[in-house]
């Protein structure tokens, strides 16, 4: 796919050509999504805001190569956006546990004991290991510090260390 | 395996997680909803960063050249009025009137010929950069024509 030739498309106002880059990756943008609210319906639904984000904002995209790029940092935000709204109790996904990463003896999983962190320690560490985002780019995202980031990344490493530590270690 | 590699590892299989196969019908669903945007075939391009510095010291110039020329426009009058200035008169009088009128004359002339160029100038410079918007052409250049000859009026009186 000519991800230029779609972008000038998508620009033009075609929404095929913008549902067709998107598609394009769709594992990685659904597995993306999937990290930051943990079920398929809300996944679903913060790619729908996206979607809608990048159609009414793809006119100021200046480099049509950086395209995928700048649409996972508009579904980050989307994503950081609704779990900061959506305060409300989120139960454990129905089918979840059938996750290859799911630990089944303890009911403790690595994503899950992420989500239980603070806020800012969680979005750091999602930002920082599912989302591939350098410290510079999280502290552009979160409007902090660059050292920010980095003692965040530490506190919350060392809890989940606390949380998860004895289950981990030896594992190979 | 460390807590750090357990996240990358996990980060790795949540990249190849498969989409659900309503998903395409989904996004489109929302994209529909969404109207199209009316924009012209040609993306305006934003102004750049030195335009309205460039347009405020222009205009700065213009007002600097209308407030310079009341100045001398003030400086010469008390000449025809002063008492030293009737006194002078006496020896010839009508040459010194006509000398000072002269002298007056050119030198508004010659500020309402700068004042213009300022005054081109600036419209030059709207132009070129406001032609994508033409609502805010207008405007700047009705600002500029009002105070053009406004300025003009002024210097010429």
């Amino acid at each position: 796919m000519d991800v230029r030739k779609q972008v000038a498309l998508a620009k033009s106002g075609d929404k095929e050509a913008l549902l067709d880059l998107v598609m394009a990756r769709q594992q990685e943008f659904y597995g993306l999504s999937y990290v930051y609210m943990r079920n398929e319906q809300d996944a679903a639904d913060v790619l729908q805001d996206m979607m809608v984000i990048l159609f009414t904002r793809i006119h100021t995209l200046k480099k049509a190569s950086a395209f995928y790029s700048w649409a996972k940092q508009i579904l980050v935000r989307c994503c950081l956006s609704r779990l900061r709204t959506n305060k409300r109790w989120q139960p454990i996904p129905e089918g979840y546990e059938q996750t290859t990463h799911m630990r089944a003896d303890t009911g403790l999983d690595l994503l899950n004991a992420v989500h239980r962190l603070p806020a800012s320690q969680r979005d750091v560490i999602l930002l920082y290991y599912y989302s591939d985002k350098t410290f510079e780019e999280i502290s552009a995202i979160m409007q902090c510090p660059v050292g920010t980031v980095k003692s965040r990344l530490h506190q919350g490493l060392k809890k989940l260390r606390g949380w998860l530590g004895n289950e981990y270690r030896g594992e190979a | 395996m460390n807590i750090e590699e357990r996240l990358r590892e996990d980060a790795a299989r949540f990249a190849s997680m498969p989409a659900p196969g309503y998903l395409r019908q989904h996004l489109k669903a929302a994209l529909d909803a969404v109207p199209v945007p009316h924009r012209s075939s040609r993306a305006v391009r934003p102004v750049r960063k030195w335009f309205v510095p460039a347009v405020a010291v222009l205009t700065l110039a213009m007002a600097a050249l209308i407030l310079s020329a009341g100045v001398d426009t003030g400086q010469y009058m008390p000449l025809l009025t002063s008492s030293q200035s009737q006194d002078r008169a006496v020896y010839a009088p009508e040459q010194s009137e006509a000398m000072v009128q002269g002298l007056s004359w050119d030198h508004n002339w010659k500020a309402a010929a700068i004042f213009g160029g300022l005054a081109v100038a600036a419209g030059a410079l709207c132009l070129v950069e406001l032609k994508g918007r033409p609502r805010l052409l207008v405007l700047a250049l009705s600002a500029l024509a009002l105070l053009t000859a406004s300025g003009l009026l002024l210097l010429l009186r």
